[in-house]
């Protein structure tokens, strides 16, 4: 009798086969984005948890240089080169001491003229107001792309790999006179750009040709001091903070610049500025304004939580997303799988008469169910897999497979139940 | 073999509330023909369902064989509607999407394969009935004296004592009803239990004992 009630569960579905197929294409979908969004959440904790072990007991604080106008000027245009070694032997000394790491890092936009950017890479467009390009000093369009300058400690301070191509060499960090700076480009740009392609734009004013040199990991993340946030590498261009001997206007400009970064330090502020003061000094520059500020600093917990409150924002929001589609799905999907049940309760009448018990009428429904979410749950496990989503994911999709036809079931059952079986033997009077 | 004691069964609630039985009291023998008469919304259909046991009567007991039907569970109400009842219906109740021969071996699928059910024996019992050239087809492809022979058939091959007909001839012409009818005397010949529900006087003649029915209550029972 179960191959009989199989049978009987697969008329129904042949018999509305339209309804049929929305309702498992439906499943089908809804399942894949929830083993989706199972698997973004872990690739999410996996990437917090690297984060922590990378980290461990740390604080960052902020350097930044606040140089009164005279000062600033007489730095740039000054003729002699002895306040520009002064700054060169202060930034070597504090990225070599051994009592904390100095990170350079500073967000000089570039002004890209060689080529239109997607106005994804352009200045402002995670606020929504991405920068309009404007005609350049050439009678060029320049588009104004985001961009830092890092020193080398930038990429273990923040965990950010290089994924395709190689990173920077210590040679890569003194600027040629080819006037060609080598960059890396975060993971959106992997669809416009290939390793060796250049492009050519203005930095700090000054043109320059910028040879794609790799591209970094989709997991890469920084902390932007301007907004306070984790902010994912991938619309960004990365340049080496460059240094040039030169000490001309433009290599001076670009030492300053350097001042402005993090020291990543397990000691405590106040040994940590005692340090950093003693090498502004020692550097000759202990009177010049430059800062390690305590205020907004930043400590790991506080770093972990902001990486941790933005993916799981996004995570959030996303999972968010999920739950409204599959609560739509699955009103949608009772509501189809009712009505189907309702235009077959002429043969589940007639099925009762002829001896068949409520449990078979019920299990012939499941059936039908069964057999839809089977179909969607195979399918949507198989694309999960060929897009190398985890195991894990995939089991749990079936867990919630499993649910869904529990829950169906016992709508069929109780729909069902209510079924009037008189209406087959000529009604009430 | 069926004894109906102070069976009543009302419908609705409060002000909309119907007594469509009242405290019937009925007994049946095995090979009586059993018609049930009277105007419509008197309570004859409500009856037969009550001794289908597709209703289950808000009070009274129903005994069948000496069995009480309305303390039977779920399974055992299917298993006493597959091997006791068989049900001949004005609208044929037949599966639209299964062929005529799907539609007479259904009660055999609700049970375990009986032996004595031969191929020969539906094919024999199709011939009698004058649909073998029909075995294949589907119930849309019928006249409506040939659905309702289908549906006799179903009776004869699930081989239950009883048959209740509600109406059998009521969609069809005088000349197909009186044709069905002979078929359903000529079972009650062979033994079988007949109750037949109709509102025709001269078809309510045709049983052996006449049961007429007046808002809810048995008003008359005729020998015939």
């Amino acid at each position: 009798m179960s191959l009989f009630i199989i049978k009987n569960g697969i008329k129904i579905l042949r018999k509305h086969l339209f309804q049929t197929v929305i309702m498992t294409l439906l499943a089908f979908f809804c399942l894949y984005i929830l083993g989706a969004a199972i698997g973004a959440k872990e690739t999410s904790h996996k990437a917090e948890k690297k984060y922590t072990e990378t980290y461990g007991e740390m604080t960052l604080y902020y350097t930044s240089e606040g140089l009164s106008e005279l000062t600033y000027q007489n730095f740039c245009n000054g003729a002699g080169r002895e306040d520009f070694d002064k700054l060169h032997s202060f930034l070597e000394k504090l990225k070599n001491t051994d009592r904390f790491d100095f990170v350079s890092l500073s967000s000089q936009n570039l002004e890209v003229t060689s080529q239109p950017f997607d106005e994804q890479f352009l200045y402002g467009y995670e606020e929504g107001k991405a920068v309009e390009p404007q005609m350049g000093p050439d009678d060029k369009m320049m588009y104004e792309t985001k961009s830092i300058q890092v020193s080398q400690k930038f990429f273990d301070t923040f965990s950010v790999s290089v994924s395709e191509g190689s990173g920077f060499d210590k040679g890569d960090y003194i600027l040629n006179d080819d006037g060609e700076i080598p960059v890396l480009l975060g993971s959106a740009y992997k669809g416009s750009f290939s390793i060796g392609d250049t492009f050519e734009g203005y930095y700090m004013c000054e043109p320059f040709r910028y040879r794609v040199k790799g591209f970094v990991g989709n997991d890469a993340f920084f902390f932007n001091r301007a907004n306070n946030k984790m902010i994912s590498c991938e619309r960004y261009i990365i340049l080496p903070a460059l240094y040039s001997d030169k000490a001309d206007n433009f290599a001076r400009i670009m030492l300053l610049d350097q001042v402005f970064g993090f020291i990543n330090s397990s000691i405590g502020y106040e040994v940590t500025k005692q340090m950093f003061d003693d090498l502004r000094t020692e550097s000759g520059i202990g009177n010049w304004n430059i800062f390690l500020n305590y205020k907004g600093a930043m400590t790991s917990e506080s770093v972990l939580d902001k990486y941790s409150a933005m993916t799981s924002e996004v995570s959030k929001q996303f999972g968010l997303i999920v739950v409204i589609m599959l609560c739509f799905a699955s009103i949608v999907n009772i509501i189809s799988l009712c009505s189907m049940l309702r235009e077959n309760f002429q043969t589940f009448g007639v099925e009762m008469l002829c001896g068949a018990s409520l449990k078979s009428i019920i299990s012939e429904s499941s059936t039908a169910v069964i057999m839809i979410m089977l179909l969607s749950d195979i399918s949507a496990s198989l694309l999960l897999l060929a897009m190398n989503y985890s195991v894990k994911a995939i089991l749990l999709v079936q867990l919630a497979v499993t649910g869904i036809i529990l829950f169906s079931c016992i709508i069929c059952g109780i729909y069902i139940k209510h079924m009037n079986l008189n209406t087959y033997i000529g009604g009430k009077e | 073999m069926i004894s109906l004691k102070n069976i009543s069964v009302s419908y609705g609630k409060k002000e909309a509330r119907t007594d469509a039985l009242k405290n019937i009291d009925l007994t049946i023998n095995k090979g009586e023909f059993i018609t049930i008469s009277g105007k419509s919304g008197c309570g004859k259909t409500t009856l037969l369902n009550v001794l289908g046991g597709i209703i289950t009567p808000d009070s009274g007991s129903y005994l069948f064989q000496g069995e009480d039907v309305n303390k039977f569970a779920d399974n055992k109400l299917a298993r006493f509607r597959n091997r006791c009842i068989g049900f001949v219906v004005q609208h044929f109740a037949l599966i639209n999407d299964r062929t005529v021969y799907e539609n007479i071996t259904l009660p055999l699928k609700y049970r375990k394969k009986d032996a004595s059910v031969t191929g020969e024996k539906i094919d024999s019992v199709l011939n009698e009935l004058g649909i073998l050239s029909k075995k294949n087809k589907y119930p849309f492809q019928l006249s409506g004296g040939e659905k309702q022979r289908v549906a006799i058939a179903r009776c004869i091959i699930s081989n239950t004592e009883v048959i209740l007909a509600d109406e059998p001839t009521g969609a069809l012409d005088e000349e197909t009803g009186h044709k069905i009818m002979a078929i359903l005397k000529q079972l009650n010949e062979k033994g079988k239990t007949i109750i037949m529900v109709t509102h025709d006087v001269e078809l309510s003649k045709s049983g052996s004992r006449r049961i007429i029915m007046k808002d809810g209550e048995i008003v008359d029972i005729i020998d015939s």
